[in-house]
């Protein structure tokens, strides 16, 4: 791609490129050592989750450096403290951070999630309050969708918003909140109407976490690790200046955000994978097994559709793709990549035949990395909406096949 | 995102005039002359040569799209040939449309190109069909050819041996053969008439593909190019065919959902039954990528030589199960209607399972990518 892209952009990545040379932190790119697989996936959220302190150390560095630069959330309008970069200028981005080795500095879902909310339904006021703190780091969010009765059936929510005076006071319980512990704010879907159909009814609030009527309590996961949180919330209270969108706006609010923020990482997705592919390759050649023609088949197998996935980023970047589908380019692209990390990791655990039984030792449950990858990747095709919900959409929204019936939901009913 | 159109990106990967006139004007003849009756009536026949038909298609430009505007071609590349061929694909076109195209760009991309200024202008004209002569004991890449090429005492090549599976290989009126040398392997021009040919139609599982076994003694020929002409020729015809796969994947596609909005049972159409709904969802992921390598490796067959090669591998291990998997949906789907000769949904499947092993099986391009991404067992090369 790079023959194609124009001559602005070529000057982009050679600045970037000189930035990153010169500030990149050594020890995060050697963080690209395989041992510390469940911080490196967690650095999407924005924090250094592992137990290195000098890691989580040189990660705050690597922020710093990039905040006094100004290229944290650089995807964000100019007039909000971005760079007000497109997708072009953000790939270049992603790909110079990929080929020094360095992570990409972020924060997290404030960046990712929570800023173009408030962008795009923001108030002037609302914008001013809360884009300023989640660059700075003031802020941290978690997500609160998910319940414990609302999976997939997210519209289903039954987390409670009454307005009582100028607040809205909520009550509930959300679950599968990554990374919540490391969050001093939320931003939270509750039902502030139930007499209306259930999408219409929801809205979407930000939350303190601290000292507001909401419990944390960490879960563990089948990986060892504890990325998650589960939140009970008793009256907790925002201002209703923290509501946005409007009461009972709040479905579109979040959905709008999550199509957009998955139709840019279709592009970028391959990046990532990339990265352990070649690692895969290093640990078959080591162990002896590209003497395989059957392993060295399927390792292609694999490459070829990380391929497909560079190729498919690509065509949406030059707008000539899916029609610019949102639902379908984050649809296809979610089953496809989920699915495909799972082939990954599958693959590098089998080359180690039996030795794949031992784990190494050491207190909790230490993993190697391809352990590790061959758990964590079951969680690509749940989180963000399961593949079967992604695959109704695509059979409804995009391939206009009829709706399954909906059974009756009795009144009174649990 | 704004800005995303501009730059180059989308000049390299977007749709211009050029590519959706050819697309226009092949989708209307397609649609005008070879609707499905007339391809199941061409797919009995042992040859496809409708003289008629060839003279609409050399009318709306297909032959000569990838010959040079000098010769009396369109002078397109094979990015813009593409969108073409899905539409022939679609309609599983049984014409020589595929061999003469792969052929054309042979030539058009030899180091003297000037010396197949006859051949590329009688292509363009309609006048001639070629095809590619190359597959050896169920290979198209064969590690050594057994067909040889040695020069005669006026210094004329001339060439022994025996091809395989040849498109069109009865009715082509120029073949180019691969043969090896002293100097290695190359590619050879031969006239398809010459009396040291002989043609032998292969029946065919894919009734719309036709297939010859052709057999060389001492044929007369010149020589187009060596062993990288060779090994580009093959590479463009794969994205060619590729582009012909993704057509007819994404059409049966099409058709199968028509079927699964509109037939009922149980009192519901099929299509609202997940079980059905998510295998064709399923088909309409590997569609979609299938559809960005296709423009991808036919955007580097123009623009991006170097990453041609192994942009081949990615596209054979995608488009052809892609393709496969759309065709055995639209079977299973259209349950046992799709099972009898009437229903097309069959045709599409032998397509699907003939185009996944003509010019090389998904497994035989599988093991070039790994040979071109150096997974070898020592290190060297290709390790990103």
């Amino acid at each position: 791609m790079r023959a194609v892209l124009s001559a602005e952009l070529e000057e982009l990545r050679t600045q970037l490129r000189e930035w990153i040379a010169r500030n990149r932190v050594p020890l995060l790119a050697e963080a690209h050592l395989p041992e510390h697989r469940a911080a490196l996936y967690n650095l999407n959220y924005g924090a250094w989750s592992g137990p290195s302190a000098a890691h989580a150390q040189a990660w705050q560095e690597w922020l710093t450096r990039n905040a006094d630069a100004g290229y944290l959330c650089p995807q964000w309008p100019v007039e909000v403290g971005g760079r007000g970069w497109d997708a072009l200028q953000l790939v270049v981005w992603n790909e110079e951070l990929a080929a020094a080795g360095m992570p990409r500095a972020n924060r997290g879902l404030g960046e990712h999630l929570v800023g173009p909310a408030v962008v795009v339904h923001g108030t002037p006021e609302q914008k001013a309050y809360f884009l300023p703190r989640i660059i700075s780091g003031e802020d941290v969010y978690a997500q609160g969708f998910s319940e414990p009765e609302a999976g997939s059936d997210l519209a289903s929510l039954r987390a409670t918003g009454r307005v009582v005076g100028d607040c809205l006071e909520v009550t509930g319980e959300k679950i599968w909140t990554s990374q919540g512990h490391l969050a001093n704010r939320m931003f939270v879907l509750c039902r502030t109407d139930p007499d209306v159909a259930p999408h219409r009814g929801i809205t979407y609030v930000i939350m303190d976490l601290h000292d507001n009527g909401i419990t944390v309590r960490r879960t563990r996961q089948m990986t060892g690790d504890h990325d998650f949180t589960e939140e009970v919330l008793d009256g907790a209270r925002a201002p209703l200046s923290h509501v946005i969108g409007g009461l009972g706006n709040g479905w579109r609010v979040a959905m709008t955000v999550l199509g957009f923020e998955r139709g840019q990482m279709a592009t970028t997705h391959h990046l990532g994978i990339q990265r352990r592919f070649w690692e895969a390759v290093d640990e078959a050649r080591a162990l002896g097994r590209l003497d395989d023609p059957v392993v060295r088949r399927e390792l292609a197998a694999v490459h070829a559709r990380i391929e497909a996935l560079r190729m498919a980023g690509l065509r949406i970047l030059a707008g000539t793709a899916f029609d610019s589908d949102l639902s379908r380019i984050s649809s296809v692209g979610k089953v496809y990549y989920s699915e495909l990390e799972q082939r990954l990791a599958e693959t590098a655990f089998a080359l180690r035949g039996a030795d794949g039984l031992r784990r190494p030792a050491g207190e909790g449950y230490p993993l190697d990395p391809w352990q590790h990858d061959l758990l964590h990747s079951r969680c690509f095709s749940i989180q963000g909406r399961t593949n079967e919900v992604q695959r109704n959409i695509l059979g409804e929204r995009v391939l206009g096949l009829p709706k399954e019936p909906r059974v009756p939901v009795q009144s009174g009913s649990a | 995102m704004s800005g995303a159109r501009e730059g180059g990106l989308a000049t390299a990967f977007g749709l211009d005039d050029d590519q959706a006139a050819l697309r226009a004007a092949v989708r209307a003849a397609v649609a005008r002359h070879s609707p499905m009756s007339v391809v199941r009536t061409a797919m009995d026949a042992p040859t496809a040569s409708d003289p008629a038909f060839w003279a609409v298609l050399a009318d709306v430009g297909l032959p000569g799209a990838l010959v040079p505007e000098q010769c009396g071609g369109a002078g397109l590349g094979v990015v813009d040939v593409v969108v073409a061929l899905e539409e022939t694909g679609a309609a599983l076109l049984c014409a020589p449309h595929l061999s003469t195209l792969a052929a054309s760009a042979a030539l058009a991309g030899a180091p003297h190109r000037e010396r197949w200024a006859e051949p590329l202008g009688a292509i363009a004209g309609g006048g001639l069909q070629a095809t590619l002569a190359v597959a050896e004991g169920g290979q198209w890449r064969p590690d050594r050819l057994t067909t040889v090429a040695g020069a005669d005492a006026d210094g004329a090549w001339r060439l022994s041996g025996h091809k395989e599976l040849v498109l069109d290989g009865a009715t082509a009126g120029l073949l180019l053969v691969s043969a090896d040398t002293a100097d290695g392997p190359g590619l050879f021009a031969v006239r398809g008439d010459d009396p040291g040919v002989t043609a032998v139609p292969v029946p065919a599982l894919d009734q719309t593909r036709k297939l010859a076994d052709v057999t060389l003694t001492g044929a007369p020929a010149l020589r187009v190019g060596g062993a990288d002409d060779l090994e580009r020729a093959l590479d463009v015809t794969v994205v060619l065919l590729g582009a012909e796969q993704l057509g007819a994947a994404q059409r049966i596609l099409d058709r199968t959902l028509e079927h699964a909005r509109t037939r009922t049972q149980y009192g519901r159409a099929i299509g609202s039954f997940q079980a059905v709904k998510h295998r064709l969802a399923d088909v309409l992921i590997e569609v979609e990528y299938a559809r960005a390598v296709v423009h991808h490796t036919a955007w580097a067959a123009t623009s991006g030589p170097a990453e041609l090669p192994a942009g081949v591998g990615v596209l054979r291990s995608t488009v052809s199960p892609a393709l496969v998997q759309a065709a055995a949906t639209a079977v299973q789907v259209h349950g046992g209607t799709g099972f009898t000769w009437e229903h097309d949904s069959h045709l599409y499947y032998k397509r699907a399972v003939s185009d996944e092993l003509l010019f090389g099986s998904t497994t035989a391009h599988l093991d070039r990518l790994a040979h071109l991404l150096g997974l070898h067992p020592v290190l060297g090369g290709g390790a990103g």
